[in-house]
């Protein structure tokens, strides 16, 4: 019973009603043009034709992929090992495997492959992932070179597979994997689980619009020219896989993808590990974005110009903004509770079941649950594209939905921070 | 290099399937406010023919006996009211009109309530006990919402007491009259009238409680001892 209806905040909230029905509406707007992007090119009714048998076989291409390793002493040689079994002929794949200064036994484990026909190692000082992706490159004389961080796994028929989409477009000069979590065994990887599956549904989609601005680091495959035309890795803020994308795009080279290609990668494991990581995509997305201010709102690029990339950038916010929203909310329900408290001490709850009148109804309260509804969509058919088994309960989705939102807006407003404060981000 | 051609048809189906989605939401949730305000209209429709009734049953009282006259259905309703109404001025605002109208509405039948009980009191020598409640929600009365619920409290506590909860701000002539009586101004709220006593600021429940006649309290202090629950105010009988 209210004898006392709280109005005393309607002038903040309205105010707060106005600005979460044009973030829910861009929202939802991002998600159908997403979801229209996907579907235009058939992407799931006409599933990637396997490239296995093709019907007038091209000669397959000389590949190499860049390893570059610091401290990964308990990966490396999984990951090399899946490169090997690559569905691939051995005389066309080579692998170089850069050790960047670790501290470690990656460099022991590195040199019991020395010797191996397609296998060659290459030491530096500590300079950074760049670095070690650079001096790779110096020595690549294939037509096509990729890398794969060394916490990564591949598929054996991934390269074929992504190879076969360089063969089919002549105009893309990068191809982008489906990446997946590799043994999603804690909270934090089941949650990245279900973000990485989102991911091969939205990369697909960003294909078919020409609209990508990352070629990430586990085994995106380049034409080794693009390097020669835009120039190597730079340091670029720690994302140099974002940075690169972007120089692409702003040169106005195509980056594709392939959606069957499937890469898996170790996740971090727990909170503070993925926060350092997701810090620093973060913060690397922010100052790239600044660097590549001319892609925004630019027709020239597209829809990645006109669309995309701005709406990333104001997701980080909104993503805040919601965020401040929930605490502003959740802050005033507590107090409340407090007051209620003190007023009249502890009363039991009513624990019946409200009638239909007490129901949220708001507006608001339905558009949520259609993005909602249409982010479960895509999950749904991420999950399909993924090659993930049918199940009644995806305990990935259910974490992803119920908590993603709030574990987000740490990174978000700490590289928002470290953005403005000019303070830097570490890689770990 | 490839060209980067924009797909306009793609923008315009996005914001068509968009602008569906909205349409349809604020659609349906107008629609279940529209489906609301005819339950208050109902119940105020209910209330109203109750008081007509009970104002009946008081003029043929000549007629019947006081034993005849109930009026506990009438104060389930007013709380059933109060409730709903509480619920949309929270969600719509209190610049609704439509929500203004019927708290207007709510505002007038608790006067009728409050006087026609007064008289059945005198009539049939049982005196009602009436709490009248003056109350802002503009921001301009920080301790309203603890005195709300101290009287919340006491109404869902002392099934016998009866709050009239008044907005002050209501622009009602009926409020006025009621809060010059009292001598009710803005800057005295939250003001409790009870019995005979006016009192100017946030009351604490023990205050409330000891006001109460004895009669009404022994229901209250078995239940929560029943519960369990610590309480200061175990006035037994």
């Amino acid at each position: 019973m209210h004898l006392y209806s709280d109005t005393s905040l309607l002038v903040t909230s309205v105010f707060l009603t106005y600005v979460t029905y044009a973030v829910l509406f861009i929202s939802l707007y991002v998600e159908v043009f997403y979801t229209l992007s996907f579907f235009e090119k058939g992407s799931l009714t006409k599933p990637e034709e396997p490239p296995e048998k093709p019907r007038h076989p091209k000669p397959l291409p000389d590949v190499t992929i860049l390893v570059p390793c610091w401290n990964e002493e308990t990966t490396v040689e999984k990951t090399v090992h899946s490169l090997l079994s690559l569905n691939y002929p051995k005389k066309k794949l080579f692998l170089f495997l850069i050790d960047d200064g670790s501290t470690d036994n990656t460099w022991d484990i590195m040199k019991t492959f020395e010797g191996h026909p397609q296998i060659r190692l290459f030491q530096k000082e500590n300079g950074g992932k760049h670095t070690a992706l650079n001096l790779g490159l110096e020595h690549v004389q294939t037509e096509i070179v990729g890398s794969l961080d060394a916490d990564s796994f591949v598929h054996p028929e991934a390269l074929l597979r992504m190879v076969d989409t360089f063969q089919k477009d002549k105009d893309v000069m990068a191809v982008t994997p489906a990446m997946k979590i590799y043994r999603p065994d804690s909270l934090m990887r089941l949650i990245q689980h279900a973000e990485y599956l989102l991911g091969v549904f939205l990369r697909k989609a960003g294909a078919n619009m020409n609209a990508l601005y990352v070629t990430p680091g586990p085994f995106s495959l380049f034409r080794t020219i693009i390097f020669e035309k835009i120039g190597n890795y730079k340091n670029a803020h720690l994302t140099e896989d974002m940075e690169f994308a972007m120089r692409m795009q702003h040169n106005g080279y195509r980056i594709g993808n392939r959606s069957d290609a499937y890469v898996y990668t170790v996740g971090p494991k727990t909170l503070k590990a993925l926060y350092k990581q997701r810090l620093r995509w973060t913060y690397g997305f922010i100052n790239n974005a600044r660097d590549y201010r001319t892609l925004f709102f630019n027709p020239k690029h597209g829809d990645l110009g006109i669309l995309i990339m701005p709406t990333a950038m104001f997701f980080l916010f909104a993503a805040i903004f919601f965020s401040g929203v929930a605490l502003f909310t959740w802050s005033k329900d507590i107090w409340k509770g407090v007051e209620q408290l003190r007023a009249v001490g502890f009363q039991f709850p009513d624990f019946s079941l409200p009638t239909w009148f007490f129901f949220n109804t708001d507006a608001i309260i339905f558009i949520t649950a259609a993005v909602l509804a249409l982010t479960l969509g895509i999950l749904v058919i991420g999950k399909k594209i993924g090659g993930e088994e049918p199940r009644i309960i995806w305990w990935d989705t259910l974490s992803f939905l119920l908590l993603y939102g709030a574990i987000a807006t740490l990174w978000n407003i700490a590289a928002v921070y470290k953005t403005l404060t000019s303070k830097k981000v570490f890689w770990r | 290099m490839t060209a980067h051609p924009l797909n306009w048809q793609r923008y315009l189906l996005a914001l068509i399937i968009t602008g569906g989605v909205f349409w349809l939401a604020i659609s349906i949730s107008n629609r279940i406010h529209n489906e609301r305000v005819k339950e208050i209209q109902s119940i105020e429709n209910n209330i109203s023919m109750n008081i007509l009734s009970l104002e009946t049953q008081f003029d043929l009282l000549a007629e019947v006996s006081c034993d005849e006259i109930d009026n506990t259905i009438l104060s389930k309703e007013l709380n059933s009211l109060a409730e709903r109404l509480g619920y949309m001025e929270q969600q719509r605002g209190k610049d609704d009109t439509e929500v203004e109208r019927l708290k207007e509405y709510y505002s007038l039948m608790q006067i009728k309530d409050y006087l026609l009980m007064k008289k059945i009191g005198k009539e049939c020598g049982d005196e009602p006990v009436s709490i009248l409640y003056f109350y802002s929600n503009e921001g301009d009365c920080p301790d309203c919402e603890k005195e709300g619920y101290v009287l919340t409290y006491l109404r869902e506590n002392y099934p016998g007491v009866r709050v009239y909860a008044f907005d002050y701000h209501i622009g009602l002539s009926a409020v006025s009259t009621f809060t010059s009586m009292y001598n009710v101004t803005e800057n005295l709220l939250p003001s409790v009238v009870i019995g005979k006593k006016t009192l100017y600021g946030f009351q604490e429940k023990e205050t409330l409680e000891a006001l109460l006649p004895e009669s009404l309290k022994k229901p209250n202090d078995t239940s929560e001892t029943d519960r369990g629950i610590p309480t200061k105010t175990t006035t037994k009988k």
